[in-house]
């Protein structure tokens, strides 16, 4: 194959591999050859979308007829790390979508292979390249926020959705340990880790308010101690309207970030008297947000903002990656700390059991 | 020369006659049926080796290519109704499972049907050939459109990728025995009056399905090459008066039509293409349009020419069958 364009096969061809495609047809260097699924019909409809693609149901041969140069893992999270360590094997580059793998022992397992087999492994932590993420980090960055002293990360859940997995009892996430949670919180965990640094301490707590039938928690809380500052993440499955925020805490002034709008709001120390100041505070958040709509809004207006627009940066990226031989836009090693983190949401033996059993009594 | 070839479809209205054709040369066919009723109609046109299966299920394409040397693929949902799922599990899905499987099984040609419904309406005195690039509003145009033209895609992309030997056909309106077909719009208004929505000069773009089914299988037997792409039009410049004529001819006055100028929907011209009745409107008349598609290219590189002649396939049209079996 040519070093200028790279033969690329999906692995796993369900809702988010759509935007996988689209994601990859921007991306010059490549070309999709391979679509592979369990439930061959699955990738048939998408093959639809590019109708020179082969289709196959059994992954092992598609990796031997196919020799893809990149496999995109986009299967059930509880299988990425067979299909990404097939795919190593088989002498592929791998983006795998996050969470890298269902349990650190399998994330770590993955980067040990992609070592062995010296090929390239990203996982899709796609946030960290959303635009409003990427205006935050200029921000922080230029030191307008002073000395990052922590975090907050916050993931809801969006339970009035229709065919949301505690509609249909058969959906892969209920056979993960953190259950339908696990295939949510990767998000806060890795905004988290991106602000804070790789955890060295986290406490959990967990509680069930009962407000989803057939959830067995549905409500976490962490409070991790990284390297660089401390954060906590909270994950809600019941709080509406659901939530998909990161605040940042500064020394000199605070950020708050809204994924879900694309919005970016920067808290200052209020300027003027008393009095004058606890108005302007609000003045201020005021217009912030007139104009961050205006821009978005803008934005959609213009076509350019597009569902999942981190995702489309890190697909780019992972290819210029792969192209120049630099480091992947999120190495294996981020995936790795962003599960680890994950296990101590759902480890039976966690902290924060003595005081739900506290709060229980 | 005997070999053994596959032929998916091989009930259907092409399928048959590519089969016969086949048998007569004296290669042994495997047709591909759906049904124990197609399995009569392939024995009938001489098949050797019969099966019966759906390419949608598991392992039958497979299966069914296993030992064929040429693969001629005729299989197609063929209607005006129906999902889309109906139309691209057969049309595009069961059409890149066979590819698939003929690749592994090493086989030395695949000819695939196409369309010629899948090129857009071309500026005025413009031919079609096999160059011309293919509607970029086909996924509009209806699910029957939309599947061929994803399948013609599927099939160059999938030439231009493989080793895979592969032949496009992209036949005209393929008339047969069947029942009469008087024009591309053309309808029955009381017993053997029929309304025909046409110019008179209008270019028809007409193939007998024995001359198409010829054109299929000499596409099939050509030896090495890579990628063709043909047209298939009996006679390019075949219009709507001449057509009719050649129906006097054979038939007398049995037949009367009532002509209504297709030049009455040109104002339809000026609704915005891209609009719901623009499209339905390009649609029709895209039916009633006058198209020159040019076929030199089968004609010179294979040799090519209708053996049923005009009067003749209009004789065995009227007649209800395909003329006396050689």
């Amino acid at each position: 194959m040519s070093a200028s364009s790279l033969a690329v096969a999906f692995v796993g061809c369900g809702y988010i591999a759509e935007t996988h495609l689209s994601a990859l047809a921007d991306v010059p260097g490549a070309r999709l050859v391979a679509l592979c699924d369990a439930d061959q019909q699955k990738a048939e409809r998408l093959s639809e979308k590019k109708p020179s693609v082969s289709v196959y149901r059994d992954l092992d041969r598609m990796l031997e007829s196919e020799k893809p140069e990149v496999v995109h893992v986009l299967t059930p999270v509880d299988t990425h790390a067979q299909v990404a360590v097939a795919a190593l094997e088989a002498g592929a580059h791998v983006l795998v979508e996050k969470p890298m793998a269902a349990d650190a022992a399998s994330a770590r397992h993955i980067d040990e292979v992609a070592r062995k087999a010296g090929r390239k492994v990203c996982v899709g932590h796609n946030r960290l390249f959303d635009p409003v993420m990427a205006r935050a980090r200029s921000m922080i960055d230029s030191g307008a926020l002073g000395v990052i002293v922590g975090a907050e990360a916050v993931q809801g859940f969006d339970r009035t959705e229709p065919g949301n997995p505690f509609e249909n009892p058969q959906h892969w996430t209920h056979r993960l340990p953190g259950g339908v949670a696990q295939n949510l919180a990767p998000h806060p965990a890795y905004l988290l880790r991106a602000v804070v640094g790789p955890a060295r301490k986290v406490v959990v707590a967990r509680s069930r308010p009962g407000v989803i039938p057939g959830a067995s928690v549905e409500e976490y809380r962490a409070l991790v101690e990284g390297e660089n500052a401390l954060g906590a993440l909270s994950l809600s499955l019941a709080a509406r309207p659901f939530a998909t925020t990161l605040t940042v805490f500064g020394s000199e002034a605070t950020l708050f970030l809204n994924f879900s709008n694309q919005t970016l709001l920067l808290r200052r120390p209020p300027k003027g008297p008393k009095l004058v100041a606890k108005a302007w505070e609000n003045m201020d958040t005021a217009v912030q947000l007139t104009m961050e709509t205006a821009r978005t809004a803008w934005w959609v207006l213009r076509g350019r903002m597009r569902l999942y627009p981190g995702l489309r940066t890190l697909v780019r990226r992972f290819y210029e990656s792969l192209r120049d031989g630099t480091e992947p836009p999120v190495p294996a090693s981020e995936g790795v700390e962003v599960v680890e983190l994950l296990d101590a949401l759902w480890a039976q033996e966690s902290v924060a059991q003595p005081a739900e059993k506290r709060q229980a009594g | 020369m005997s070999y053994t070839a596959l032929v998916t479809g091989a009930s259907g209205l092409l399928g048959r006659h590519v089969v016969e054709r086949l048998a007569r040369a004296g290669r042994v066919v495997r047709a591909l049926v759906r049904s124990e009723q197609g399995a009569q109609i392939a024995r009938e046109a001489g098949a050797r080796d019969i099966m019966v299966g759906d390419l949608r299920d598991e392992g039958v394409a497979a299966r069914a290519v296993c030992g064929a040397e040429r693969v001629f693929n005729c299989a197609a949902t063929v209607r005006t109704t129906g999902s889309w799922e109906d139309f691209a599990s057969v049309n595009v899905h069961a059409t890149r499972r066979l590819l698939q499987a003929s690749l592994e099984a090493g086989a030395k040609r695949f000819v695939h049907v196409s369309s010629t419904g899948i090129f857009p309406l071309p500026a005025r005195r413009q031919a079609v050939t096999e160059d011309t690039p293919i509607d970029p509003l086909a996924p509009k145009r209806g699910h029957y459109t939309k599947s061929k033209a994803l399948a013609d895609e599927l099939v160059r992309d999938w030439a231009a990728r493989h080793r895979l030997p592969v032949t496009l056909i992209r036949p005209g309106h393929i008339f047969g025995p069947s029942r009469p077909m008087f024009g591309r719009l053309a309808r029955p208004l009381k017993g053997n009056l029929y309304l025909v929505l046409a110019n008179p000069n209008s270019l028809l773009g007409f193939t007998w399905v024995e001359n198409c089914a010829d054109a299929v299988v000499r596409a099939g037997e050509v030896t090495g090459g890579g990628f063709a792409c043909y047209n298939v039009i009996d006679d390019e410049f075949l219009t709507q008066r001449r057509f009719l004529e050649a129906v006097r001819r054979v038939a007398g006055s049995k037949y009367r039509f009532v002509m209504v100028p297709a030049s009455i929907f040109a104002p339809l011209r000026l609704l915005p293409p891209k609009s719901r009745l623009g499209n339905i409107a390009y649609r029709l008349l895209r039916a009633c349009a006058s198209i020159h598609y040019r076929t030199d290219k089968l004609r010179n590189e294979l040799n090519w020419q209708p053996p049923v002649p005009l009067d003749e396939a209009v004789r065995r049209m009227l007649a209800g069958n395909s003329g006396p079996r050689v």
